[in-house]
């Protein structure tokens, strides 16, 4: 047990060693993110359409985006330089390759979802209430889940001709489900609703990435091995 | 002594299109085995049948007895050159070598991985990322992160590409201390020459079967005279 | 197989055309929507189709994965594009009943929205296998996505009723089974029999048609 930990923690670190040399992934996810709150700022008639009537829509849509530019780049690197092949001969079970992707993935979508929130509070006129930390909770919950999802999609969409399109297309449907809950239970904590009262959507966000870990950490050796 | 490696009727395809067909090959330990054939004969797919990272379609690969895409322990006592460097481009030669040994379950002093970059001539480039080496620094990288944990069977794919002379007499000369270790090799090549002279057994692969195996005492000048035009 | 297929696809929309005469002319109209509501007979047993196909993909996904027969495969890719298929004609005939009634062309109701969300996914489950050129690694990929969909279902289904919940909307497309009047029953449970045929026929001509092409490509 031990040593299949150690060996995801080892995984988990060269990733995000990658990351810190590169810098690529957070900085362009990041960027997206914010841009993509600009857009959605204009993208009303302001007069008609308030701030608070599309914020929880609008940081939902941002975090799901700028999820999947960071986790384009996850199988990518690699590919590159056959890294692959350097996991799949190490004396490990693949379920270690998957739990290590899987960690430095949600790191780097957490990353980049703590440079989208303020900036959202920023745009959106958000006041820095407490609920702030719920609706941070409810990102990262809904993150743990589409994460392990798209780390299996992504190991399998690297090989083919349009990655980085098809990561999308089938990610997205997966993402409906954690965020259609994450901006029902946003919406009321803006409102000022108490937490007690969205309890139960978090625990369908823990029931979803329970469900989806295991199921990745099941499906995930089928997608590397040839 | 038990084989380390045995190719029982290997098989592989691609497609509809068979690339190796019914290959057995056994090698024991201290033995060093060359292969080498034309381009497109199947020796990097037996390579990686070889060390499990394809899956055979007919046949079995038994390394030290047990099935490499199975048994993590078979799998730890491989060391591998490919035709990919394995390597991360952003992280130096120490790092990546640091992160082998790590998902390996071994920590080392960064002296003994300075040692062994030095065994293979990288001394201050350890420190920069090996997307800025020379394509010759980066394939001596790569042979010493195949060496680094002291493999019981070492399989090279073409380890001499972009090396210089005094680079393939190092390499060569590795190539024997594993040997006299008791490790086993098997290296792959469509060039003949530097490697005839190490190897114990030599496979002319062509067409994805072994057509001919021989030992070494033949001399390489007969074996060219024989089947030079092959290799075009 | 291509051929007993078609014939079964044949004696199926026989039935079906069986089914638009029963419902025509042998059923009574419904008093609230009038007849408009009779799409319910093309609309609910589609939806049953489509739902059906792509419960069996998933199904044989995972059988894939253990099994590696290729077959599974094969039948899981004909699923597939008949589950498209008759999740167009749930879709299409959704709105047209939709709009008479709710006076929206569209709603985000349970099974509209799972079956929307179940033909994006197998769009991108037919591109994914477009995508790759190696029959072993389309299959297993395919296995793989065609399993977490099978997954998903439940959870999609969970989140838009609470989403409806919230929102109240309009009453649900099928009339509640119980208070259905024997005529109208009889109409609908013959038509859920028709189609079920014509998915048995869809498939074994699509299954066939898969496999020829297998053994053509060697």
């Amino acid at each position: 047990m031990t040593s299949f930990l150690s060996a995801a923690w080892g995984v988990a670190a060269k990733d995000i060693r990658v990351e810190l040399a590169s810098r690529t992934a957070i900085t362009t996810a990041a960027a997206f993110g914010v841009l993509t709150l600009v857009v959605l700022n204009f993208a009303r008639d302001p007069t008609v359409v308030s701030l608070a009537t599309i914020a929880p829509g609008a940081l939902w849509v941002t975090a799901a985006f700028a999820g999947i530019v960071a986790l384009n780049r996850s199988f990518s690197m690699e590919l590159e330089q056959g890294g692959l092949d350097a996991l799949l001969l190490a004396p490990v079970g693949r379920g270690a390759i998957y739990l290590g992707k899987y960690l430095a993935n949600l790191a780097f979508v957490v990353v980049v979802d703590l440079i989208v929130l303020p900036v959202f509070v920023l745009f959106f006129n958000v006041a820095p209430t407490p609920a702030l930390v719920g609706i941070l909770g409810l990102l990262v919950l809904a993150a743990a889940g589409y994460v392990a999802v798209g780390t299996v999609l992504a190991a399998m969409t690297v090989r083919t001709r349009f990655a980085e399109l098809m990561l999308p297309v089938l990610l997205l449907v997966f993402m409906v489900p954690p965020m259609l809950v994450g901006v029902q239970a946003t919406t009321r904590l803006l409102g000022g609703r108490p937490m007690g009262e969205i309890v139960g959507w978090f625990w369908f966000l823990i029931l979803y990435d329970v469900v989806f870990i295991t199921l990745g950490l099941m499906l995930f050796p089928a997608t590397v091995d040839e | 002594m038990p084989a380390i490696l045995a190719l029982d009727a290997v098989q592989r395809r691609f497609g509809s299109r068979p690339v190796v067909r019914a290959v057995s090959l056994t090698v024991h330990p201290g033995s060093s085995h060359l292969v080498v054939g034309p381009n497109g004969s199947g020796k990097s797919t037996l390579a990686r049948l070889a060390v499990g990272l394809l899956k055979p379609h007919g046949g079995s690969v038994r390394v030290g007895g047990l099935d490499p895409r199975r048994e993590p322990i078979a799998r730890a006592r491989i060391g591998y050159l490919g035709h990919q460097s394995l390597l991360y481009g952003d992280l130096t030669p120490e790092e990546n070598l640091v992160f082998a040994n790590r998902v390996a379950g071994r920590s080392w002093a960064k002296d003994a991985i300075g040692a062994r970059l030095e065994q293979v001539g990288i001394g201050i480039e350890r420190g920069v990322p090996v997307r800025r080496l020379s394509r010759g620094m980066v394939q001596r990288v790569a042979i010493a992160r195949s060496l680094l944990h002291d493999p019981d069977l070492v399989v090279w794919d073409e380890p001499l590409t972009g090396l210089d002379q005094a680079s393939i007499e190092r390499t060569i000369g590795l190539l024997d201390a594993e040997r006299n270790r008791g490790a086993a090799t098997l290296v792959i090549s469509h060039d003949l020459g530097p490697l005839w002279r190490p190897a114990t057994a030599v496979h002319l692969l062509n067409g994805g079967q072994v057509v001919e195996s021989l030992d070494t005492t033949t001399p390489l000048e007969q074996f060219r005279a024989r089947y030079g035009s092959l290799f075009g | 197989m291509t051929r007993g297929g078609l014939w079964i696809s044949g004696l199926a929309m026989a039935g079906i055309a069986g089914v638009y005469w029963l419902a025509l002319l042998g059923t009574p109209t419904e008093r609230w929507q009038g007849l408009s509501q009779k799409i319910l007979y093309i609309h609910a047993p589609a939806a049953w189709a489509a739902l059906l196909a792509f419960g069996l993909v998933g199904v044989a996904s995972a059988a894939y994965l253990f099994l590696r027969d290729i077959r599974l495969d094969t039948f899981a890719e004909a699923s597939a594009e008949v589950g498209l298929a008759f999740s167009a004609i749930m879709l299409t005939t959704g709105p047209l009943w939709g709009r008479p009634v709710w006076g929206s062309w569209w709603e985000w109701e349970p099974r509209l929205t799972l079956t929307l969300l179940l033909v994006l996914l197998f769009v991108g489950y037919r591109a994914l296998r477009n995508a790759l050129d190696f029959p072993e690694d389309r299959a297993r990929y395919s296995a793989v996505v065609g399993v977490m969909a099978l997954v998903l279902v439940p959870f999609v289904h969970l989140s838009v009723y609470l989403f409806r919940t919230i929102h109240p909307q309009p009453v649900l497309l099928k009339p509640s089974a119980p208070s259905m009047p024997w005529e109208m029953l009889r109409t609908l449970l013959t038509s859920i029999g028709a189609f079920t045929l014509l998915y048995i026929g869809f498939v074994t001509a699509r299954y066939g048609i898969g496999r020829r092409r297998q053994q053509e490509a060697g």
